[in-house]
């Protein structure tokens, strides 16, 4: 269970990076790409990065706008004695994609995820209650580090090197951690503890879910979430209300329990049911296919 | 030096014949789910134990051996009934994989909101439907409450058992013995 990660959220990395191609394929100055976020995301002045970086940054804010706004509800909650734990803010968020091959190089790759995943850590921070001098010099100077470590070689994924060069990142993202919560401890005792754990999700197999006939679309949430959802008073179906996740037919989802699955095509058919996806120990990470038809 | 060297030598070897228990334990799936390291960490308590019980009842009289033998024995039937107790609670195989969950004491809201009275003696397809994610379904603090439990009860079994093997084995003069010229 330790160290697993849900991966239901991979098909927002695909997305990320492919914005970000057109983004810099498009050439666009990146002075002019940093338009002003409509949720102020970040205090930090976008001048402090490198200009690619800086453009990265102005499209996570549009990728992750789902992700804050969700984010930002749940800490309401919790601050009015709902459903988030209080007790604790953990900076791994279960959501961030993973690293995975795409047609871009190594460095460039880490470096969206880190925008990706920096971005979304300050929006959480903030909707949080927490004040900027607790977090925005360690965030600022973990991605500094990180963007440091970038210029240098970058194993690809999959290499040999590559789990050594992300232990090391991670080693980076704890230190970060480490020095927020000892500000908290000195300027804002009040709040929640700063910790950086992770774990959602165990003993994930790679599915891949192909909708036939092709053209359909397929979202997934866990019967836990769509339970909770109902149990909310919201309409379980509703991809707005409730956590579903759009999967992309040409990549894996990892996946384990039960799942609740709708599905649209553009001829207006549907299907709306519940899935069990169990993998095997002998399955390994070859991705299981999962052919998702019309109720 | 020759006999400390010796006296030393003596130790590890019982403590590294013993050290082999959690390895065995752990293919046979005994060990605690977490953390991840528990058998190197008990291998190393093992080797550390029977130096330290080595080095405590090596020159004891019989008497005082036994009453090592008796309190060790004591810890060891205590962490192993204590870790078989959890264990049978709040461990949670996952069909199909080797993987295991540890359960939690108190279940989070959202979880007390969908399964209401069953909390927090949830249905293990209750685990099923939250990605086999114990923290979704019980509060981080009783899962960590229990994950310490765990492996303290284990780390209590596994230094009891070499504590007892140490303290009889200690008695046993012809281990001492000098080879003869």
């Amino acid at each position: 269970m330790t160290g697993a990660r849900s991966r239901l959220a991979l098909p927002r990395a695909a997305a990320l990076s492919g914005a970000l191609a057109v983004l810099m394929a498009c050439s666009a100055p990146p002075e002019q790409a940093e338009a002003p976020p409509a949720a102020e995301l970040s205090a930090a002045p976008a001048s402090r990065w490198p200009a690619d970086y800086t453009a990265m940054r102005t499209a996570a804010h549009g990728f992750a706008a789902d992700i804050v706004a969700a984010e930002a509800e749940r800490m309401a909650s919790a601050a009015a004695g709902g459903f988030a734990d209080p007790q604790q803010f953990d900076t791994f968020d279960c959501s961030e994609p993973d690293a995975e091959p795409v047609e871009l190089p190594a460095a460039e790759q880490q470096k969206i995820l880190l925008a990706h995943q920096a971005v979304v850590l300050e929006a959480r921070l903030k909707a949080a209650g927490y004040s900027p001098d607790v977090w925005q010099g360690p965030v600022d100077q973990l991605q500094s580090q990180i963007l440091a470590l970038l210029d240098g070689p970058v194993p690809a994924y999959g290499a040999p090197a590559h789990e050594a060069f992300e232990a090391q990142i991670g080693n980076l993202w704890q230190q970060a951690t480490a020095a927020m919560e000892l500000n908290r401890q000195t300027l804002q005792p009040e709040a929640p503890p700063i910790m950086r754990e992770g774990g959602c999700g165990a003993a994930e197999t790679p599915f891949r879910l192909v909708a036939d006939p092709p053209g359909g679309r397929v979202w997934l949430a866990t019967r836990f979430a769509f339970q909770t959802c109902q149990a909310l008073g919201k309409p379980g179906w509703d991809r707005a209300e409730c956590r579903w996740t759009e999967m992309a037919p040409d990549r894996a989802a990892y996946l384990s329990g039960n799942y609740m699955v709708q599905a649209e095509w553009p001829d207006g058919r549907s299907l709306k049911s519940s899935q069990k996806f169990q993998g095997d120990a002998e399955s390994g990470e070859e991705p299981v296919t999962v052919t998702i038809r019309p109720g | 030096m020759l006999d400390y060297l010796r006296t030393i030598q003596q130790a590890l070897k019982i403590g590294g014949a013993i050290a082999l228990l959690p390895i065995l334990a752990a293919l046979a799936g005994l060990s605690p789910p977490w953390p991840p390291a528990i058998a190197g960490v008990s291998a190393l308590l093992i080797l550390v134990m029977s130096a330290v019980v080595w080095e405590w009842v090596k020159d004891s009289r019989r008497s005082t051996r036994r009453i090592w033998v008796l309190a060790a024995l004591f810890l060891t039937l205590g962490g192993m009934i204590g870790y078989l107790i959890l264990y049978s609670f709040f461990v949670e195989p996952i069909p199909g994989t080797g993987e295991r969950v540890i359960r939690g004491y108190e279940c989070t809201r959202e979880a007390l909101l969908v399964h209401k009275s069953a909390c927090p003696d949830l249905p293990r397809e209750a685990l099923a439907d939250a990605e086999w994610e114990a923290t979704l379904l019980w509060t981080r603090q009783s899962v960590t409450m229990i994950r310490l439990g765990l492996a303290l009860s284990w780390l209590i079994f596994t230094a009891g058992l070499i504590a007892t093997m140490g303290a009889i084995l200690a008695g046993r003069r012809e281990g001492l013995k000098a080879p003869k010229a």
